[in-house]
């Protein structure tokens, strides 16, 4: 089975979860490959994974993307 | 520690890995061909999503209450989310990931470029997965979905499984609280089975 990962600056090797776009930026969701609770959520800039601003742009990226990657009932 | 405690440790720990501009790295794709077997790595990547969904669970859990009884637990958010991953390893099990990203109805949907003969092939594919088929892509994927299952579309699924209106004409709504309450036993005999595996 094909998969993508990624490797994260501290070494991880990290699976692809996801890529969503969320005020025009891109964002991608990745999971460490040994262990499937650590998860990482990055933006995409310049095609380098960069972290976020603080702990308000995580919860407004983190709610949108379970939000609405969904549709309306 | 119980779930509330593991799902809040996830939190904090997803939101450690992703916070601070001094964290960066190249976003260079690997593909590799993983010598874990596939259901191996398929159960990893559910279970993946599945200990994501439970953070969104205790986000959200507040706002879903009237449906804490009623599914498990597990909100709606966490529901429409687990199946869609759900459907989308089901398609990268079967390297069916040859798609296009288009707009429809302005949410942004997936355009599979296969047909009934290739999801055919899927021999996992059954109706739990046509939800998350739905909430991902767009109609004409959702309807060769439905005829490799042995339906003539989308609606005549809807008609004979009788998520119907009042009228006798296919029902969204009605096939969505049937749906919910599917995949929520799903997840919760998931979640049971990941326990065992963790003693």
């Amino acid at each position: 089975m094909d998969v993508t990962f990624i490797k994260l600056e501290d070494g991880r090797d990290c699976i692809l979860l996801d890529e969503f776009n969320y005020n025009n930026i891109k964002y991608a969701i990745l999971v460490n490959s040994l262990d499937k609770d650590d998860f990482i959520l990055r933006k995409i800039i310049n095609d380098n994974l960069v972290g976020l601003e603080n702990e308000e742009e995580f919860q407004k990226v983190f709610m949108y993307y379970f939000n609405t990657r969904i549709k309306d009932i | 520690m119980d779930n509330g405690e593991k799902h809040e440790t996830i939190y904090q720990k997803t939101l450690n890995n992703s916070i601070g501009p001094n964290k960066k790295t190249l976003y260079y794709k690997i593909h590799r061909r993983v010598a874990l077997s596939v259901s191996l790595l398929t159960l990893l990547l559910t279970f993946s999503t599945s200990s994501l969904i439970g953070c969104a669970k205790s986000e959200d859990s507040s706002k879903d209450s009237k449906y804490v009884d009623k599914y498990y637990g597990y909100s709606v958010y966490s529901i429409y989310l687990y199946e869609n991953s759900r459907a989308i390893a089901l398609m990268e099990k079967y390297n069916l990931t040859n798609y296009t990203q288009n707009t429809q109805n302005g949410i942004e949907r997936r355009n599979y470029n296969y047909t009934a003969d290739d999801y055919k092939k899927i021999k996992e594919l059954n109706e739990t997965y046509i939800h998350g088929v739905y909430n991902i892509c767009i109609l004409d994927n959702v309807n060769e979905v439905c005829k490799a299952l042995g339906y003539a579309d989308f609606n005549d699924f809807l008609v004979k499984n009788s998520y119907v209106n009042s009228k006798g004409e296919p029902s969204i709504d009605a096939w969505a609280e049937a749906d919910l309450k599917q995949i929520s036993e799903i997840m919760k005999n998931e979640s049971g089975e990941s326990d065992k595996g963790s003693r």
